[in-house]
């Protein structure tokens, strides 16, 4: 489900139980909890999953003491565990599983008080992220480039997982009450009952694989929008102009998708991206007039087996449409750009010719640059040494004669690639010259992938400075080799660096998240400095008209999903290639949480005894009465 | 609760033989109505020993149908997922999360 969907429908429901000012045995605090969900690649599942609804009394862990002193206490009954973002290891939840007094597990992400602090350094993915679907796959000893990953992401949890994030009145008030209810169990030590206790819930339909849910449509593939701008708008497959493409990757994955934040990892380079556009558009040399084609590429899925990428690399390489048109399963109509089979709304990414990419400048994680940035390389050739110089030198430049642009092999040791896109392209051509900048050398920062971090300041520096000494690098390099004077810089305000949730949700035909819609509108409305217009008929060629003038570049989304999955001329996801990435996320009814009082059991025991006694009295009664009625009424 | 006594025998019998016969067409639930609804009557002097006749072949039905189904259902369950699409394609509702 998109994320924006969910949350509104979430805060509708939350409303309207709210208006309906019921007061209710089971209090419903859904709207404000956020859970772990389920999914699965071709070869099994990650993710919860709970096929029953799990009752828990609540019961509050604050360190890996309490963990160990809750699995000896002798206690009876389920229970769900109230514990801090930073006790989230795997061992720990094992542990507490195979206690069998484990219901569910509550997550605090982040505490109101002193309780549960947001860890400052807390990394849930592997060790290193889709390297199983890298470049250097097939290499023994891959370096490994998160070592603080604690794997969480990978695993197989079959019992519910809830967090609780509380960041408004609403989320504060559900934190409230549980932290609440399990103090007060606490003080009753778990045994005077009532007790306060939650029914989690979270029934994942699918089952097995990637292929057997893909089957049973009980599942979608992860994914969504990529985004390409160029601003070349007579770009051709055989115009023989060397591309420079400037990429990044949107999005991030995290335990709880909902609360995918990833400030430093995905957000960063988008925004460094889209600063980059953004001051070569306002080139005072018109962009399409020089010598080299400049392409922007956001990738999307990446973080799910370089989805965007590797679809985008393939689809340029060898997309072959079958039926023209529009076909059954195409949601599109196609009149004239589109093609019914296999299904896209346009085929303007043909007009990239794959064999004219000269250069790739990758931004990875380059939020936290403050000490200064490392370009790394898949291999000292001498393109990619030549840029790596032409880089640090133009750093020099812009910081008073200090670089701040190094190689990241300038120790001696050159790891190759980071987890990045470029791999995708290099892929296709191991030759081709590739930078990946990063705010780290050898360890990917520890808030990778999940930090919940708010931008701040330094933030801002960090992007914009990386951000000028590539928009100038590719400037140079699309200028051809005599070209010094240097025009453009890179103004970035604090508001385009906000805090954005970005888990990539599912792949919907012409469904965009609202992230790559971010960057498609930025990257569209760069250089609108044409006619003015009302709808896209009074532009010229295909341009298109967007607040109420003629755009002057090609933008576009494109799909992104699995390189492992492909679409059936029924409009069905299938797995085609079970060794490439195949993630399809699950689909779900609900995931409910409620919070209620709960009598002990052998109350509970009474309770049902008394009302099965009350059954047979009744029925003996009648039948009693039967009797007598007949013998005094003499009926036959 | 069986039929009425007023009803003629050859009435009775012939519900009851049509019960049986209708039960043929893969209706072993009719077989065992046809059992609890004449039990009663097997007891009788005129027809009771032709009724006795069609119940006990509907009972005998009966359980053979029912072990014909259990067995079908144990194997079933048991390799539904081994069986893979085949068996998605002979479920009439898949269940969800397994």
């Amino acid at each position: 489900m998109d994320i924006m969907d969910e949350i509104s429908s979430r805060r509708v429901r939350y409303n309207e139980v709210k208006a309906q000012g019921i007061i209710k045995f089971y209090e419903d605090l859904t709207t404000t909890s956020y859970p772990c969900v389920r999914l699965l690649n071709s070869t099994g599942a990650i993710g919860c999953q709970s096929l029953q609804p799990v009752t828990g009394i609540l019961y509050p862990i604050n360190t890996s003491d309490d963990i160990k002193q809750f699995i000896g206490q002798d206690l009876n009954g389920k229970f769900a565990i109230v514990m801090p973002y930073d006790l989230m290891k795997i061992q720990n939840l094992r542990d507490l599983e195979s206690s069998h007094k484990l219901g569910g597990v509550i997550v605090i992400i982040n505490g109101t008080s002193d309780f549960a602090p947001r860890p400052t350094a807390f990394s849930p993915d592997e060790t290193c992220p889709n390297c199983q679907y890298g470049l250097y796959r097939d290499e023994e000893n891959q370096y490994q480039w998160n070592p603080n990953g604690l794997g969480l992401i990978q695993e197989r949890f079959d019992f519910p997982i809830f967090a609780l994030y509380p960041f408004d009145d609403h989320t504060t008030s559900t934190y409230n009450r549980v932290m609440k209810g399990a103090a007060e169990n606490m003080e009753n030590s778990f045994k005077n009952y009532p007790l306060r206790a939650v029914e989690l819930s979270s029934l994942m339909w699918s089952a097995i694989d990637a292929s057997t849910c893909l089957r049973r449509d009980f599942c979608q593939p992860v994914g969504g929008q990529s985004v390409y701008s160029t601003s070349s708008v007579n770009i051709s497959n055989d115009d023989n102009k060397p591309i420079i493409v400037v990429a990044a990757a949107m999005d991030s994955r995290s335990l709880f998708h909902m609360l995918t934040l990833g400030v430093d990892n995905g957000v960063s380079g988008t925004i460094a991206l889209l600063a980059v556009a953004d001051a070569i558009s306002r080139s005072q040399v018109e962009i399409n007039r020089l010598p080299k084609h400049i392409l922007y590429t956001l990738f999307y899925g990446e973080a799910w087996g370089f989805a965007g990428s590797s679809r985008f690399v393939s689809d340029i390489t060898q997309f072959n449409c079958q039926v023209k048109g529009s076909a059954k399963g195409c949601p599109f109509k196609n009149e004239k750009n589109g093609c019914g089979f296999p299904c896209k709304q346009n085929l303007d990414f043909t007009r990239i010719n794959f064999t004219n990419i000269e250069s790739i400048f990758e931004f990875s994680q380059v939020g936290m640059g403050t000490t200064g940035f490392y370009v790394h390389v898949d291999s000292n050739s001498t393109s990619n040494v030549e840029l790596i110089n032409k880089m640090n030198n133009i750093s020099a430049t812009i910081n008073n004669g200090s670089a701040f642009v190094y190689a990241a092999s300038a120790n001696g040791t050159n790891l190759k690639l980071p987890p990045s896109s470029s791999m995708s392209f290099l892929e296709k051509n191991r030759s081709l010259t590739a930078v990946v900048l990063g705010d780290f050398q050898s360890n990917l920062k520890d808030e990778y992938d999940d930090g919940f971090n708010v931008s701040d300041d330094s933030m801002v520096d960090s992007i914009c400075s990386i951000a000028n000494v590539t928009a100038q690098t590719v400037w140079l390099q699309a200028q051809g080799p005599n070209y010094s004077n240097i025009p453009i810089s890179v103004n970035l305000k604090k508001n385009d660096v906000e805090r954005i949730g970005h888990y990539s949700s599912v792949f919907q035909y012409d469904m965009p998240g609202w992230l790559p819609t971010f960057a498609y509108n930025y990257l569209l409305s760069l250089n609108s400095s044409r006619a003015p217009c009302k709808a896209s008929t009074d532009c010229q060629n295909d341009e298109r008209c967007f607040m109420g003038k003629c755009t002057n570049t090609i933008t576009r989304y494109h799909d992104a999903y699995g390189a492992g999955l492909q679409y059936n001329r029924n409009g069905n996801a299938m797995v085609t290639d079970p060794t490439k990435a195949t993630w399809v996320e699950s689909k779900w009814g609900s995931n409910n949480m409620r919070i209620f009082l709960v009598s002990s059991q052998f109350n509970q025991i009474c309770e049902l005894l008394f009302g099965c006694i009350l059954t047979i009295l009744s029925i003996i009664g009648v039948l009693y009465g039967k009797k007598q009625l007949n013998k005094t009424l003499k009926i036959a | 609760m069986p039929p009425s006594p007023k009803t003629p025998p050859q009435e009775i019998l012939s519900i009851c033989k049509k019960y049986f016969i209708i039960g043929c067409f893969f209706l072993p639930w009719l077989w065992v109505v046809n059992v609890v609804y004449m039990w009663p009557l097997i007891k009788r002097q005129d027809i009771g020993a032709q009724i006795k006749k069609y119940l006990y072949l509907s009972i005998f039905g009966a359980i053979l149908w029912l072990i014909i189904l259990t067995t079908w259902l144990s194997i079933f369950v048991t390799n539904r997922i081994e069986w893979g699409q085949f068996a998605d394609s002979i479920s009439v509702a898949i269940p969800k999360g397994v």
